[in-house]
């Protein structure tokens, strides 16, 4: 169901965010006319590996939690992140994850008292 | 003169009571400690802490609900220096200059600005409220629907100058900014707008997942890139205590920052918000070479950050002298006060002196306990800088993803964060800056509200918004501004093209 | 212990009630608040849970879920899991809700428990309208439809709902401005951006006592106890009464003894002096009452209300 935009004076929901998209797409006409006319440099190439995997280290977080518990889900989700910089081996990476759950649960869980379930729903 | 003394005196009297010194205390340190942390805000905690204060006098309980407040923009701008994390609308700005001062080894220096020029903001602007409250507090009644949206344009075209890329795409982060605020329930009519059937849109994209995800994120994304060899952020850690060169450069700019802070602190809306954007902007303009700006600047970290604490405690001024609350967080005083029996309403200065100038006078203590507080941690979180970036990224991806799900329990909120994870590298490599967009996203709801409003009021007449003067005002202004900003850009454009 | 075991005894009899509701509650229970931290409805619910905690003997933890003018709360409220342990606010607000929203919660989802309150609506003028009486507001809204301009929530919130009442009830008709919430309404009105407003009373007596506004009357039979100097609207010859309510619904499916439990102790809780004398500090209006007495009220709202939206022409999401 489109919504509807009304009148000046009698505005619905769609009047101001059409106006607001009119204005994107004229000044996003004019940014790739002024790209085509202008010589510029190309952007820098992109580097895959640590977009996929800060990325997927956060969607982790939010698929896991709700059935694995808070630590599980953190251990994963940390141990994920240090693999998107290559620079740590498996073993540290994991010896890592395992401080930085403790710390979270210190921090989340005893100091602020979130409800957070810890351990998995049995 | 005379009154203001013996009034300070007794608002002294009460804020040094034992009582009210501690319950100032924990406030101070419950705020700056989740400014720190991302996600929770000063909002949901004060809203935490309201059962507790029923068994409090008024008095104390606003005292330290006040102290949370402040509290937390001394910590927000600790994560938006040490890590471009801005746990706060109004430290989105701090991140330009005070991240890059922290990459060049001047963590130190830029928490320690960040720290003087607060209490600097907060103490004049006790000050202020004091003398002069009253008749500001009636100023914010001149300002209509048609004004603020006057106010509001102003505010955005500010961040246009503070962007030192392209002027096109900076206007068009601000217009996606807007676009990505007209998601959620329109508040005219209801209905639901663009949330592709999602009940967690309903409410609109928060601020917390796409800053924690275009700013925290995509700056580890770009990071790594080029990690491979480095070990720390900073490899070294310069001096912690600013030296006398930089703090002369660093004052003038918070007097600036201090009065632009106070006067947007005023007016209901994104107040500390458009402030610390304004506040930048105006330095970048005054200055006498603006590329610094972005590079590290240190005028770029003490304008802002003196802007939005003076907003943050002149937002009292229509709470306390008219009992009109500027933003959610003052209605939450407003119903801590009701709650026992005060009614809002400017009879509170005559009838409740005692509450009016003690929460005064305890602004001014809560600013000196929290320097003394921040002060001697700067030394702390420096070190952290120090830890090899391999262990400190993933740290900081755990703490964006758990601060991000604390704000609302929602796993939903997470995801939102990863994708403007993605979409803030997109930017990044595209040299669109991201802080533009974040203040179209926290002005666009408030303007196109006071924008409906306006045209109702006027029969749909446009004109309003030039027949009025006060927006008349602000529309002049802007338009000054944005024509300085294109003018330069167009005809460097045009000298291009000719050399070509 | 040995009127425990009575009270235990006369228990059984009436109502045999399992282990589970022996122990009822036995865990902190949830009270979800659709509204944000602060305001009225937000301040009634803490009172109402700290009443219910002093009857229950477990914490009540008051859940602010607001958003979508009450619709995220009450799909909240619906959707919790049927054990007695969560609950929240309902309010006349979320009567009108399915007729504006497609995705509002209707009445027949909710368990009534108990009743809180009405507090009855006002009309308020503003200082530079000129507006002098009731009469005064009720003869100019006439003479000139549309051109008075009135402060209120957006379509369905509290203060809307009042001012179509007036307007169907009393056969004027005037131009409704949304602004978010009763402050910024009344701020609005201050500033004599709007001409007047229909809020509540203890939102605006301070501004009336010291003459920056005017409230004109209050819609309820009996003056308001906290502004003895307003007239009533009968008082001054309209026979017109608005208010808006707040009570305590659960999610449908609740078993029989603990949802006894459950409105009883939520009852008996509003009935003690101690409820009575806090909510009267924090300006409420309130009249406790059972669930039929709740129940009652859904009704008869909701059959008052959908005749002002019909006419309105507000009804969008469905039919009755």
């Amino acid at each position: 169901m489109p919504l509807e935009s009304g009148t000046a004076g009698a505005m619905e929901a769609g009047y101001y965010p059409r106006l607001v998209c009119a204005l994107v797409v004229a000044l996003g006409c004019l940014t790739v006319l002024s790209g085509v006319l202008q010589k510029g440099e190309l952007p820098e190439t992109w580097h895959w590996w640590p977009l996929v995997m800060v990325s997927a280290s956060a969607v982790a977080f939010a698929a896991l939690l709700d059935m694995a518990g808070f630590a599980i889900t953190l251990f994963v989700v940390a141990l994920l992140a240090s693999l998107a910089g290559r620079l740590l081996n498996i073993w540290r990476a994991a010896v890592l994850a395992g401080v930085l759950v403790m710390l979270n649960i210190a921090l989340f869980i005893y100091a602020l008292g979130l409800p957070l379930r810890l351990w998995p729903r049995i | 003169m005379h009154d203001l003394i013996s009034n300070l005196a007794m608002g002294f009297g009460v804020a040094l009571s034992l009582q009210n010194i501690g319950l100032c205390f924990i406030g101070c340190v419950l705020g700056t400690a989740i400014g720190v942390l991302p996600g929770i805000g000063p909002l949901p905690t004060v809203a935490m802490l309201l059962p507790f204060t029923f068994a409090l006098d008024p008095t104390g309980a606003l005292i330290m609900l006040a102290g949370v407040f402040y509290g937390a923009q001394y910590g927000g701008s600790t994560t938006a220096i040490l890590a471009r994390l801005p746990g706060e609308t109004s430290s989105v700005v701090t991140c330009l200059d005070g991240y890059a001062m922290a990459l060049k080894g001047q963590a130190g220096t830029a928490l320690a600005i960040a720290a003087i020029g607060s209490v600097f903001a907060g103490i004049a602007t006790t000050l202020l409220i004091a003398a002069a409250g009253p008749p500001l507090a009636d100023v914010a009644l001149l300002f209509q629907s048609a004004d603020y949206v006057a106010v509001m344009l102003l505010g955005l075209v500010s961040a246009v100058v503070m962007a030192h890329g392209s002027v096109l795409k900076a206007l068009l982060m601000i217009l996606l900014g807007l676009l990505l605020g007209t998601v959620g329930t329109d508040v005219a009519s209801g209905d639901y707008r663009l949330t592709m059937g999602l009940d967690m849109l309903a409410d609109g994209l928060g601020f917390v997942p796409i800053s924690m995800g275009l700013f925290g994120l995509a700056e580890i994304m770009v990071n790594l890139e080029t990690m491979a060899g480095r070990t720390a952020i900073a490899k070294k850690v310069g001096s912690l205590w600013p030296s006398r060169a930089v703090l002369r450069q660093a004052f003038p700019a918070m007097l600036r920052g201090t009065a632009i802070g106070a006067a947007f602190g005023i007016l209901p809306g994104g107040g500390p918000t458009i402030a610390a954007f304004s506040a930048y902007s105006v330095e970048k303009k005054v200055a006498r070479d603006p590329s610094r700006f972005g590079q590290g600047a240190v005028e770029g970290v003490a304008a802002p950050e003196a802007a939005n604490n003076a907003a943050t405690q002149s937002c009292f001024i229509p709470m306390l002298c008219l009992g009109i609350p500027p933003n959610a967080l003052m209605a939450l005083m407003v119903g801590a006060m009701m709650v026992h029996g005060i009614q809002p309403g400017p009879s509170i200065i005559t009838k409740q002196p005692e509450l009016f100038w003690g929460m005064i006078a305890s602004m001014a203590v809560g600013n000196i306990i929290l320097v003394i507080l921040n002060l001697p941690l700067i030394g702390i979180w420096v070190k952290l800088l120090q830890v090899p970036y391999a262990y400190l990224f993933p740290a900081i991806i755990v703490f964006c993803a758990v601060g991000t799900y604390t704000v609302d329990s929602s796993t939903g909120d997470v995801v939102l964060m990863a994708i403007f994870g993605v979409l803030g590298y997109v930017f990044r490599k595209l040299d669109c800056e991201p802080a533009p967009l974040m203040l179209g996203l926290v002005l666009g709801p408030l303007l196109e509200e006071n924008f409906r409003r306006a045209m109702v009021l006027s029969d749909g007449n446009a004109m309003v918004f030039l027949q009025r003067p006060i927006s008349l005002g602000f529309l002049i202004v802007a338009a000054l501004l944005l024509a300085a900003v294109l003018l330069p850009s167009i005809r460097r454009g045009r000298q291009e093209a000719f050399r070509e | 212990m040995l009127r425990r075991h009575l009270m235990l005894l006369g228990a059984g009899a009436l109502a045999a009630p399992s282990v589970h509701a022996q122990s009822f509650p036995g865990a902190p229970m949830t009270l979800i608040v659709p509204w944000p931290a602060g305001g009225g409805s937000d301040i009634a619910m803490r009172l109402i849970a700290e009443a219910a905690s002093k009857q229950f003997g477990v914490p009540v933890v008051v859940e602010n879920r607001p958003g979508a003018a009450g619709a995220i709360g009450h799909r909240a409220i619906v959707t919790a899991r049927p054990d007695g342990l969560t609950f929240g606010m309902f309010s006349t607000a979320g009567v009108a809700a399915p007729y504006l929203n497609a995705n509002a919660n209707t009445i027949d989802e909710l368990e009534p428990l108990a009743f809180f309150g009405a507090d009855p609506s006002a009309i308020q003028a503003s200082k530079a309208s000129g507006i002098t009486s009731l009469a005064d507001f009720v003869a100019r809204a006439r003479a000139n439809p549309g051109r008075i301009k009135n402060g209120n929530d957006q379509p369905g919130g509290a203060s809307f709902l009042a001012v179509a009442s007036y307007e169907k009830m009393m056969n004027f008709r005037i131009q409704k401005v949304p602004y978010a919430g009763y402050a910024p309404t009344v701020q609005a009105l201050l500033a004599g951006e709007v001409d007047s407003a229909t809020v509540a009373i203890p939102d605006t007596i301070e501004y009336h006592r010291e003459g920056r506004l005017k409230i004109l009357g209050v819609s309820s039979p009996t003056r308001h106890f906290m502004a003895p100097e307003i007239p009533t609207f009968k008082e001054q010859g309209f026979d017109v009464e608005v208010g808006s309510w707040r009570c305590v619904a659960g999610p449908k499916g609740i078993p029989a003894d603990r949802l006894k439990r459950l409105q009883d102790g939520l009852l008996a809780g509003m009935r003690t002096e101690e409820f009575a004398t806090k909510a009267r500090t924090a300006g409420f209006t309130i009249q406790p009452g059972d669930a039929a007495v709740t129940l009652a009220r859904w009704h008869a709202d909701d059959t008052l209300l959908y005749g002002i939206l019909d006419e309105a022409g507000l009804v969008k999401a469905r039919k009755r």
